[in-house]
Protein backbone atom coordinates (compact mmCIF):
# COMPACT_ATOMS: atom_id res chain seq x y z
CA UNK A 1 0.00 0.00 0.00
CA UNK A 2 1.14 3.42 -1.01
CA UNK A 3 -0.76 5.32 1.34
CA UNK A 4 -3.39 5.50 3.75
CA UNK A 5 -5.86 7.76 4.65
CA UNK A 6 -7.16 6.68 8.52
CA UNK A 7 -10.20 7.83 10.21
CA UNK A 8 -9.06 11.33 8.87
CA UNK A 9 -11.64 13.96 10.32
CA UNK A 10 -11.09 17.95 10.68
CA UNK A 11 -12.66 20.84 12.78
CA UNK A 12 -12.05 24.72 11.57
CA UNK A 13 -13.36 26.95 14.04
CA UNK A 14 -15.17 30.07 13.31
CA UNK A 15 -16.80 33.19 15.58
CA UNK A 16 -16.24 30.06 18.77
CA UNK A 17 -18.30 27.85 16.89
CA UNK A 18 -17.12 24.24 15.43
CA UNK A 19 -17.26 23.45 12.26
CA UNK A 20 -16.97 19.71 11.24
CA UNK A 21 -15.40 19.67 7.51
CA UNK A 22 -14.47 16.18 7.16
CA UNK A 23 -16.19 13.08 8.94
CA UNK A 24 -13.61 9.87 9.51
CA UNK A 25 -12.01 9.88 6.01
CA UNK A 26 -10.66 6.10 5.10
CA UNK A 27 -8.80 5.71 1.77
CA UNK A 28 -6.26 3.15 1.03
CA UNK A 29 -4.15 4.45 -2.28
CA UNK A 30 -2.59 2.10 -3.76
CA UNK A 31 -0.10 1.46 -6.93
CA UNK A 32 -1.71 2.19 -10.26
CA UNK A 33 -4.42 4.13 -8.81
CA UNK A 34 -5.49 7.19 -10.43
CA UNK A 35 -8.13 8.53 -7.97
CA UNK A 36 -10.52 11.21 -8.51
CA UNK A 37 -12.09 12.86 -4.87
CA UNK A 38 -15.46 14.71 -6.33
CA UNK A 39 -18.17 15.96 -4.22
CA UNK A 40 -20.24 18.93 -4.00
CA UNK A 41 -18.86 22.16 -3.59
CA UNK A 42 -17.51 22.79 0.05
CA UNK A 43 -17.55 19.42 1.04
CA UNK A 44 -14.11 19.90 2.08
CA UNK A 45 -12.09 18.17 -0.78
CA UNK A 46 -9.46 20.82 -1.56
CA UNK A 47 -8.72 20.29 2.69
CA UNK A 48 -8.36 16.28 2.32
CA UNK A 49 -5.94 16.74 -0.16
CA UNK A 50 -4.24 18.96 1.42
CA UNK A 51 -4.32 16.81 4.62
CA UNK A 52 -3.13 13.88 2.35
CA UNK A 53 -0.07 16.31 0.84
CA UNK A 54 0.83 16.72 4.92
CA UNK A 55 0.19 20.84 4.12
CA UNK A 56 -2.69 20.54 6.65
CA UNK A 57 -2.90 18.44 9.54
CA UNK A 58 -6.20 16.49 10.08
CA UNK A 59 -8.04 17.15 13.95
CA UNK A 60 -7.90 13.63 14.28
CA UNK A 61 -7.08 11.00 12.24
CA UNK A 62 -3.33 9.86 10.12
CA UNK A 63 -2.17 9.63 6.94
CA UNK A 64 0.34 7.45 6.38
CA UNK A 65 2.91 7.09 3.72
CA UNK A 66 4.25 3.74 2.79
CA UNK A 67 4.06 3.08 6.92
CA UNK A 68 5.11 6.41 7.78
CA UNK A 69 3.51 9.48 9.17
CA UNK A 70 3.43 12.03 5.98
CA UNK A 71 5.38 15.54 6.53
CA UNK A 72 4.92 18.33 4.24
CA UNK A 73 8.07 17.89 2.66
CA UNK A 74 8.10 14.96 1.59
CA UNK A 75 10.40 14.63 -1.94
CA UNK A 76 7.99 11.41 -2.68
CA UNK A 77 4.43 13.49 -3.22
CA UNK A 78 4.06 16.75 -5.24
CA UNK A 79 1.49 18.78 -5.95
CA UNK A 80 -0.24 20.40 -8.94
CA UNK A 81 -2.21 23.42 -8.33
CA UNK A 82 -5.33 25.27 -9.90
CA UNK A 83 -3.67 28.52 -10.27
CA UNK A 84 -0.38 27.38 -11.58
CA UNK A 85 1.44 28.71 -8.73
CA UNK A 86 3.95 29.55 -10.91
CA UNK A 87 6.74 32.37 -9.85
CA UNK A 88 6.40 35.54 -12.57
CA UNK A 89 10.26 36.17 -12.23
CA UNK A 90 11.76 32.88 -12.81
CA UNK A 91 11.68 31.81 -16.41
CA UNK A 92 10.11 28.23 -17.12
CA UNK A 93 13.82 26.54 -16.27
CA UNK A 94 14.35 28.53 -13.33
CA UNK A 95 10.63 27.26 -11.90
CA UNK A 96 11.29 23.97 -11.92
CA UNK A 97 14.72 23.90 -10.78
CA UNK A 98 13.93 25.73 -7.97
CA UNK A 99 11.99 22.94 -6.84
CA UNK A 100 15.14 20.97 -6.66
CA UNK A 101 17.18 23.46 -5.07
CA UNK A 102 17.80 21.42 -2.05
CA UNK A 103 18.30 17.98 -3.25
CA UNK A 104 20.10 18.07 -6.57
CA UNK A 105 23.45 20.28 -7.87
CA UNK A 106 22.69 23.03 -10.00
CA UNK A 107 23.74 20.45 -12.88
CA UNK A 108 21.59 17.72 -12.28
CA UNK A 109 18.48 20.52 -11.52
CA UNK A 110 18.82 22.09 -14.89
CA UNK A 111 19.39 18.22 -16.82
CA UNK A 112 16.27 16.92 -14.79
CA UNK A 113 14.23 20.36 -15.26
CA UNK A 114 15.37 19.95 -19.17
CA UNK A 115 14.42 16.37 -19.15
CA UNK A 116 10.85 17.03 -17.36
CA UNK A 117 10.11 20.45 -20.43
CA UNK A 118 10.82 17.95 -22.92
CA UNK A 119 8.16 15.43 -21.41
CA UNK A 120 5.32 18.12 -21.17
CA UNK A 121 6.24 19.26 -24.49
CA UNK A 122 8.11 22.50 -23.83
CA UNK A 123 11.09 22.25 -25.05
CA UNK A 124 11.61 25.82 -26.84
CA UNK A 125 10.15 27.49 -24.04
CA UNK A 126 13.05 26.90 -21.36
CA UNK A 127 14.09 30.51 -21.07
CA UNK A 128 10.05 32.02 -21.14
CA UNK A 129 8.67 33.89 -18.23
CA UNK A 130 5.28 32.45 -17.28
CA UNK A 131 3.67 35.61 -18.24
CA UNK A 132 4.43 35.30 -22.06
CA UNK A 133 2.83 31.70 -21.69
CA UNK A 134 -1.13 30.69 -22.25
CA UNK A 135 -2.95 29.03 -19.52
CA UNK A 136 -2.50 25.60 -21.09
CA UNK A 137 1.60 25.97 -21.42
CA UNK A 138 1.49 27.44 -17.88
CA UNK A 139 0.27 23.95 -16.43
CA UNK A 140 2.38 22.39 -18.88
CA UNK A 141 4.94 24.17 -16.27
CA UNK A 142 3.13 22.84 -13.61
CA UNK A 143 2.89 19.21 -14.54
CA UNK A 144 6.91 19.55 -15.31
CA UNK A 145 7.16 20.82 -11.87
CA UNK A 146 5.78 18.08 -10.00
CA UNK A 147 7.33 15.26 -12.05
CA UNK A 148 11.04 16.81 -11.85
CA UNK A 149 10.99 15.74 -7.75
CA UNK A 150 9.69 11.89 -9.53
CA UNK A 151 7.27 11.83 -6.94
CA UNK A 152 5.56 8.36 -6.56
CA UNK A 153 2.28 9.79 -5.56
CA UNK A 154 1.05 12.78 -7.36
CA UNK A 155 -1.81 15.12 -5.93
CA UNK A 156 -3.86 18.23 -8.26
CA UNK A 157 -6.14 20.56 -6.79
CA UNK A 158 -8.73 21.11 -10.09
CA UNK A 159 -5.76 20.99 -12.35
CA UNK A 160 -7.66 22.18 -15.31
CA UNK A 161 -10.44 24.51 -14.10
CA UNK A 162 -8.42 27.53 -14.49
CA UNK A 163 -8.49 26.22 -18.56
CA UNK A 164 -10.43 27.58 -21.10
CA UNK A 165 -12.70 24.13 -22.80
CA UNK A 166 -10.40 23.04 -25.68
CA UNK A 167 -7.31 23.86 -24.08
CA UNK A 168 -8.14 21.20 -20.86
CA UNK A 169 -9.51 18.73 -23.22
CA UNK A 170 -5.72 18.79 -24.84
CA UNK A 171 -4.26 18.78 -21.26
CA UNK A 172 -6.61 15.84 -20.05
CA UNK A 173 -4.92 13.75 -23.27
CA UNK A 174 -1.85 14.34 -22.35
CA UNK A 175 -1.84 13.72 -18.83
CA UNK A 176 -2.94 10.48 -19.41
CA UNK A 177 0.24 10.11 -21.70
CA UNK A 178 2.30 11.01 -19.10
CA UNK A 179 0.64 8.66 -16.74
CA UNK A 180 0.55 5.71 -19.58
CA UNK A 181 4.03 6.41 -20.27
CA UNK A 182 5.86 3.48 -17.81
CA UNK A 183 9.16 5.24 -17.61
CA UNK A 184 7.28 8.47 -16.25
CA UNK A 185 6.77 8.83 -12.32
CA UNK A 186 4.17 8.97 -10.36
CA UNK A 187 3.22 5.36 -9.25
CA UNK A 188 -0.17 7.17 -7.75
CA UNK A 189 -2.47 10.02 -8.70
CA UNK A 190 -5.09 11.66 -6.21
CA UNK A 191 -7.09 14.58 -7.87
CA UNK A 192 -9.52 17.07 -6.73
CA UNK A 193 -12.14 17.92 -9.31
CA UNK A 194 -15.85 19.28 -9.15
CA UNK A 195 -16.14 18.06 -12.79
CA UNK A 196 -17.50 14.56 -12.47
CA UNK A 197 -17.15 14.18 -17.13
CA UNK A 198 -13.70 14.86 -16.18
CA UNK A 199 -13.56 12.30 -13.06
CA UNK A 200 -14.81 9.63 -15.26
CA UNK A 201 -12.59 10.33 -18.35
CA UNK A 202 -9.02 10.15 -16.19
CA UNK A 203 -9.94 7.97 -12.94
CA UNK A 204 -9.51 4.23 -12.34
CA UNK A 205 -11.21 5.39 -9.11
CA UNK A 206 -13.77 7.92 -8.06
CA UNK A 207 -14.48 8.52 -4.62
CA UNK A 208 -17.60 10.71 -3.74
CA UNK A 209 -18.16 12.74 -0.68
CA UNK A 210 -21.10 13.96 0.71
CA UNK A 211 -21.81 17.59 1.30
CA UNK A 212 -20.06 19.03 4.43
CA UNK A 213 -19.41 17.51 6.84
CA UNK A 214 -17.51 15.28 3.61
CA UNK A 215 -17.89 11.77 4.18
CA UNK A 216 -17.18 8.69 1.85
CA UNK A 217 -20.66 8.09 0.41
CA UNK A 218 -18.76 5.97 -2.60
CA UNK A 219 -15.63 4.03 -3.72
CA UNK A 220 -16.17 3.28 -7.02
CA UNK A 221 -13.89 1.41 -9.61
CA UNK A 222 -14.42 2.90 -13.41
CA UNK A 223 -14.78 -0.32 -15.54
CA UNK A 224 -13.84 1.56 -18.59
CA UNK A 225 -11.34 0.63 -20.92
CA UNK A 226 -9.49 3.44 -22.53
CA UNK A 227 -8.95 5.51 -24.50
CA UNK A 228 -12.55 6.82 -23.24
CA UNK A 229 -14.82 8.21 -25.75
CA UNK A 230 -17.10 11.09 -23.70
CA UNK A 231 -19.55 10.60 -26.70
CA UNK A 232 -19.76 6.28 -25.67
CA UNK A 233 -23.42 5.99 -24.04
CA UNK A 234 -21.31 4.02 -21.22
CA UNK A 235 -19.19 6.83 -20.30
CA UNK A 236 -22.69 8.38 -19.69
CA UNK A 237 -23.71 5.71 -17.61
CA UNK A 238 -21.21 6.29 -14.74
CA UNK A 239 -21.41 9.82 -15.25
CA UNK A 240 -25.22 9.39 -14.53
CA UNK A 241 -24.50 7.12 -11.78
CA UNK A 242 -21.48 9.23 -10.30
CA UNK A 243 -23.94 12.84 -10.39
CA UNK A 244 -26.62 10.56 -8.90
CA UNK A 245 -24.29 10.11 -5.96
CA UNK A 246 -23.37 13.80 -5.78
CA UNK A 247 -27.38 15.59 -5.79
CA UNK B 1 0.00 42.30 -50.72
CA UNK B 2 -3.21 40.49 -49.87
CA UNK B 3 -4.65 40.95 -46.02
CA UNK B 4 -4.53 37.55 -44.26
CA UNK B 5 -6.29 36.06 -42.04
CA UNK B 6 -4.62 34.20 -38.82
CA UNK B 7 -6.82 32.65 -36.31
CA UNK B 8 -6.18 33.85 -32.49
CA UNK B 9 -6.09 30.64 -31.59
CA UNK B 10 -3.51 28.30 -29.11
CA UNK B 11 -1.86 25.23 -30.46
CA UNK B 12 -3.39 23.27 -27.01
CA UNK B 13 -7.07 24.84 -27.85
CA UNK B 14 -6.56 22.96 -31.39
CA UNK B 15 -5.78 20.14 -30.53
CA UNK B 16 -8.28 20.03 -27.83
CA UNK B 17 -10.94 21.02 -30.37
CA UNK B 18 -9.45 17.65 -32.70
CA UNK B 19 -9.83 15.21 -29.88
CA UNK B 20 -13.09 16.36 -29.30
CA UNK B 21 -14.03 15.91 -33.16
CA UNK B 22 -12.56 12.54 -33.13
CA UNK B 23 -14.40 11.48 -29.87
CA UNK B 24 -17.65 12.57 -32.17
CA UNK B 25 -16.22 9.92 -34.40
CA UNK B 26 -13.88 11.91 -36.84
CA UNK B 27 -16.86 14.81 -38.39
CA UNK B 28 -18.81 16.74 -36.38
CA UNK B 29 -21.00 19.77 -36.26
CA UNK B 30 -19.24 23.08 -35.32
CA UNK B 31 -22.62 24.12 -33.42
CA UNK B 32 -23.46 20.99 -31.94
CA UNK B 33 -19.15 20.74 -30.47
CA UNK B 34 -19.46 24.66 -28.92
CA UNK B 35 -22.50 23.22 -27.26
CA UNK B 36 -20.70 20.25 -25.98
CA UNK B 37 -18.36 22.86 -24.12
CA UNK B 38 -21.00 25.15 -23.37
CA UNK B 39 -19.31 27.50 -25.83
CA UNK B 40 -20.57 30.34 -28.34
CA UNK B 41 -19.92 29.21 -31.98
CA UNK B 42 -17.86 32.22 -32.41
CA UNK B 43 -15.82 31.16 -29.66
CA UNK B 44 -14.45 28.05 -31.27
CA UNK B 45 -14.32 29.82 -34.67
CA UNK B 46 -10.83 30.73 -34.34
CA UNK B 47 -10.14 26.78 -33.02
CA UNK B 48 -11.51 25.75 -36.59
CA UNK B 49 -9.40 28.11 -38.67
CA UNK B 50 -6.71 27.47 -36.81
CA UNK B 51 -7.05 23.92 -37.59
CA UNK B 52 -8.27 24.32 -41.40
CA UNK B 53 -4.92 26.37 -41.17
CA UNK B 54 -2.52 23.67 -39.79
CA UNK B 55 -4.67 21.07 -42.15
CA UNK B 56 -5.70 19.18 -39.21
CA UNK B 57 -9.42 19.39 -40.25
CA UNK B 58 -11.92 20.83 -43.36
CA UNK B 59 -14.80 22.37 -42.75
CA UNK B 60 -18.15 22.14 -44.68
CA UNK B 61 -21.11 22.91 -44.72
CA UNK B 62 -20.63 23.52 -40.66
CA UNK B 63 -18.82 20.34 -40.33
CA UNK B 64 -15.92 19.98 -39.15
CA UNK B 65 -14.07 16.73 -40.40
CA UNK B 66 -10.50 15.53 -39.34
CA UNK B 67 -7.72 15.05 -41.88
CA UNK B 68 -5.40 11.79 -42.26
CA UNK B 69 -2.36 13.77 -40.56
CA UNK B 70 -4.74 14.64 -37.71
CA UNK B 71 -5.81 11.13 -37.61
CA UNK B 72 -2.03 10.45 -37.19
CA UNK B 73 -1.61 13.27 -34.27
CA UNK B 74 -4.01 12.41 -32.13
CA UNK B 75 -2.49 8.74 -32.66
CA UNK B 76 0.64 9.95 -31.53
CA UNK B 77 2.67 10.90 -28.63
CA UNK B 78 3.67 14.32 -27.08
CA UNK B 79 7.11 14.36 -28.86
CA UNK B 80 5.55 13.10 -31.95
CA UNK B 81 3.05 15.52 -31.69
CA UNK B 82 5.38 18.65 -31.51
CA UNK B 83 7.17 17.24 -35.09
CA UNK B 84 3.71 17.24 -36.61
CA UNK B 85 3.03 20.57 -35.74
CA UNK B 86 6.30 21.77 -36.51
CA UNK B 87 6.25 20.58 -40.19
CA UNK B 88 2.69 22.09 -40.26
CA UNK B 89 3.49 25.83 -38.54
CA UNK B 90 6.21 25.67 -41.15
CA UNK B 91 4.15 25.61 -43.71
CA UNK B 92 2.10 28.71 -42.74
CA UNK B 93 2.50 31.03 -45.79
CA UNK B 94 2.97 34.01 -42.92
CA UNK B 95 5.28 32.04 -40.85
CA UNK B 96 7.52 31.00 -43.50
CA UNK B 97 7.46 34.73 -45.05
CA UNK B 98 8.51 35.57 -41.28
CA UNK B 99 11.29 32.85 -41.18
CA UNK B 100 12.61 33.89 -44.51
CA UNK B 101 12.93 37.16 -43.29
CA UNK B 102 14.72 35.72 -40.04
CA UNK B 103 17.37 33.86 -42.48
CA UNK B 104 17.94 36.73 -44.78
CA UNK B 105 19.10 39.21 -41.26
CA UNK B 106 22.75 37.93 -40.77
CA UNK B 107 22.18 37.93 -36.74
CA UNK B 108 18.96 36.00 -37.36
CA UNK B 109 16.92 38.60 -34.97
CA UNK B 110 14.12 41.17 -35.39
CA UNK B 111 12.91 43.75 -33.30
CA UNK B 112 9.12 43.61 -32.15
CA UNK B 113 8.24 46.42 -33.47
CA UNK B 114 9.55 45.63 -36.87
CA UNK B 115 8.02 42.31 -36.61
CA UNK B 116 4.59 44.30 -35.81
CA UNK B 117 4.98 46.48 -38.48
CA UNK B 118 5.71 43.71 -41.38
CA UNK B 119 2.45 42.06 -39.59
CA UNK B 120 0.50 45.04 -40.03
CA UNK B 121 0.90 44.63 -43.71
CA UNK B 122 -0.83 41.14 -43.93
CA UNK B 123 -3.34 41.55 -41.21
CA UNK B 124 -5.69 43.66 -40.75
CA UNK B 125 -6.66 44.40 -36.94
CA UNK B 126 -6.24 47.41 -34.57
CA UNK B 127 -4.85 44.76 -32.15
CA UNK B 128 -1.63 43.30 -34.06
CA UNK B 129 -0.13 42.73 -30.58
CA UNK B 130 -2.66 39.81 -29.89
CA UNK B 131 -1.80 38.11 -33.53
CA UNK B 132 2.20 38.77 -32.29
CA UNK B 133 1.24 36.30 -29.15
CA UNK B 134 -0.45 34.03 -30.98
CA UNK B 135 2.08 33.53 -33.92
CA UNK B 136 4.94 33.48 -31.22
CA UNK B 137 2.60 30.36 -29.62
CA UNK B 138 3.09 28.94 -32.22
CA UNK B 139 6.38 29.10 -33.57
CA UNK B 140 7.53 28.77 -29.70
CA UNK B 141 5.85 25.73 -29.86
CA UNK B 142 7.26 23.95 -33.38
CA UNK B 143 10.54 25.28 -32.45
CA UNK B 144 10.64 27.08 -35.41
CA UNK B 145 10.84 31.01 -33.90
CA UNK B 146 11.94 32.45 -30.29
CA UNK B 147 11.02 35.09 -28.58
CA UNK B 148 13.56 37.19 -26.22
CA UNK B 149 10.42 39.37 -24.15
CA UNK B 150 13.92 41.01 -22.15
CA UNK B 151 15.24 41.80 -25.60
CA UNK B 152 12.42 42.42 -27.52
CA UNK B 153 13.83 40.42 -30.27
CA UNK B 154 12.47 37.00 -32.38
CA UNK B 155 14.70 34.96 -33.40
CA UNK B 156 15.67 31.97 -35.41
CA UNK B 157 15.54 28.71 -33.49
CA UNK B 158 16.43 26.27 -36.34
CA UNK B 159 20.34 27.01 -36.35
CA UNK B 160 21.07 24.24 -39.66
CA UNK B 161 22.16 26.27 -42.44
CA UNK B 162 18.38 28.09 -42.44
CA UNK B 163 17.36 26.72 -45.88
CA UNK B 164 14.18 28.69 -47.09
CA UNK B 165 11.01 26.79 -47.66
Amino acid sequence: MLAEIKNVSKTFESNGNKILALDSINISVEDNDFICIVGPSGCGKSTLLRIIVGLEKPTSGEVLFKGKEIAPDNPKVSMVFQNFALFPWLTVKENIELVLESTKTAREAGNIACKYITAVGLDGFESVYPRELSGGMKQRVGFARALAVEPVLLCMDEPFSSLDALTSQNLKDELLMLWGDINMPPDAVIMVTHNVEEAVYLANRIIVLSPRPGKIVADLKIELERPRNRKDPEFYRWVDKVYSLIV
Amino acid sequence: MENMTFPKSTISEIIGLLEAVNDAGGIEDAARLAGDFDLELDEILPSIGGAELLGFANVMDGNIELTPVAQKLLDAGIRERKNIIRDKVADVELIKELRNKLIDLSDHKMRKQDVLTFLRTRISTVDIESYFRVIINWTRYAGIIGYNSDSEEICLITQVSHPKI
